[in-house]
């Protein structure tokens, strides 16, 4: 069963980090990705803002633990914009 | 005996790099890692690259060794700071933080990139800037001189390729907070990076005027800058003459911008130098301005002036006091930076640059020119 909006950041991260979708999970970690350093970091951050139209604290950008943690974080601002 | 162990990436390398070329006898220089297609050198000197079990080894067979762990922190560090298997390793750390400014170099170059996207990626990094910047012990006020000196003076050559003026900062920076044992060959290091180029000058290219004035860089409107970006554009032909006056070779010689491309313009630029006694002056002092950029043209130099130039002339470049670094040039490393240029869209500029550093070697600029061909 998908989880909604979760489909939309697969499909942000997959294409900055050159991967299909599936490949990216809510467990998925940097590490895990050639693509997903320091220096992309900035663009994966903007591009994921761009899509749902938030803005993360600067507390936050550099905290995430996993894939889901930034799907958390982006649901709980949806959820409070909303 | 004093062990210095570099961990983090080329920046890491890099000042590794400085750190041997300071050529403290009673210190050996290691990176803990693989060696990069271009690797930096500093006075014939360049580090050791080694593993981890090799750096574990050396620590136990030498107990008494002084062992200093230089560990590049980055924004994505989450785990110890400290590799645990090298925690018997370091008697002291001093931590450095990564380099980047994305922002004057994103993807795809910045087309269609709106001011409120431009300005949050800056942000961004200011954020990533700020995190390992304290995270090495770099105060705010540090910071924000940092900042402003990034507005002022060319900090990189691409996004991840700080130029000598960024390092030699830096560094200077980390010295002041280093254990006071290791502050003094920390300064030598920092000023001997401060005179180089930097990382990979021969992979630099001009930024996006547009991006530029929307980030308050400054640099980019100089004149030389602007000057050498026009060199750029002769460099297709090789024997094509360089349309320039004496005037322009001395604002080379003199102006601390002119650093992005003097490696593409080098060779034209000690051409044309070479034609008189006065320009060869100007380019003596270009060399001890630019130093290590220039002392890879400066071996075609020498062979232009066997072949072409007095004995005067001759020994008055070797009195020059050129920073003897060598930033080694392979045709994968060339040709791998083409793709990534192809991928931003940079594609006409990098061949350029491409074939201006593959002018250097002609086989090289053979197998560049075909690949241009084919794109």
């Amino acid at each position: 069963m998908s989880t909604p909006g979760f489909e939309e950041l697969q499909k942000v991260l997959a294409k900055i980090l050159d991967v299909s979708p599936d490949e990216v999970k809510k467990t998925s970690v940097a590490k895990d990705f050639k693509n997903w350093d320091s220096i992309s970091h900035s663009s994966i951050v903007l591009d994921i803002e761009d899509a749902f139209d938030v803005e993360f604290d600067d507390e936050e950008i550099f905290s995430f633990t996993d894939v889901g943690h930034i799907y958390d974080t982006v649901m709980k601002k949806l959820g409070a914009a909303g | 005996m004093k062990r210095f162990f570099f961990m983090g990436n080329c920046q890491a390398r890099f000042a590794a790099a400085a750190f041997a070329g300071g050529g403290d006898d009673d210190t050996e220089i290691y990176v803990i890692g693989p060696r990069f297609p271009s690797n930096a050198s500093f006075n014939s000197l360049a580090p050791n690259y080694i593993t981890r079990d090799d750096a574990v080894k050396m620590k136990r067979e030498n107990p008494n060794d002084y062992c200093v762990g230089f560990l590049q922190e980055t924004p994505m560090q989450k785990t110890s700071r400290i590799d645990s298997s090298l925690e018997t390793v370091f008697d002291a750390v001093v931590f450095f933080p990564h380099l980047q400014f994305r922002a004057l170099w994103p993807e795809g170059g910045g087309e269609g990139e709106s001011q409120k996207r431009i300005l949050r990626r800056w942000h961004i990094e200011q954020v990533s800037l700020r995190t390992t910047f304290g995270r090495s012990g770099l105060s705010e006020d540090f910071f924000q001189t940092y900042l402003q000196r990034n507005a002022e003076t060319i900090f990189f050559h691409t996004h991840s390729h700080p130029t000598g003026a960024a390092f030699g900062c830096i560094w200077s920076g980390i010295a002041a907070g280093a254990p006071e044992v290791l502050r003094p060959q920390i300064l030598a290091a920092a000023e001997l990076m401060g005179k180089a180029s930097g990382i990979d000058v021969n992979s630099a290219h001009p930024v996006a005027a547009a991006l530029a004035d929307s980030l308050q860089v400054n640099w980019h409107h100089s004149p030389s800058y602007r000057t050498l970006i026009k060199f750029g554009e002769f460099i297709a032909d090789r024997d094509k003459p360089l349309d320039v006056d004496e005037e322009e070779i001395a604002a080379l010689a003199t102006d601390p911008n002119a650093m992005v491309h003097h490696f593409v313009v080098g060779y034209r630029a000690l051409k044309f130098a070479a034609r008189k006694e006065q320009s060869l002056q100007m380019l003596v002092t270009g060399c001890e301005r630019f130093g290590d950029s220039v002392i890879l043209t400066s071996r075609l130099f020498r062979e232009y002036c066997a072949r072409n130039m007095e004995e005067e002339a001759m020994s008055a470049f070797e009195a020059s006091t050129c920073r003897p670094y060598i930033s080694l040039l392979d045709e994968r490393f060339i040709l791998r930076t083409i793709d990534n240029y192809k991928k931003c869209g940079f594609i006409k500029k990098m061949l350029e640059t491409g074939v201006a550093a593959a002018n250097m070697n002609e086989s090289l600029r053979e197998g560049l020119q075909q690949r241009i061909a084919s794109e």
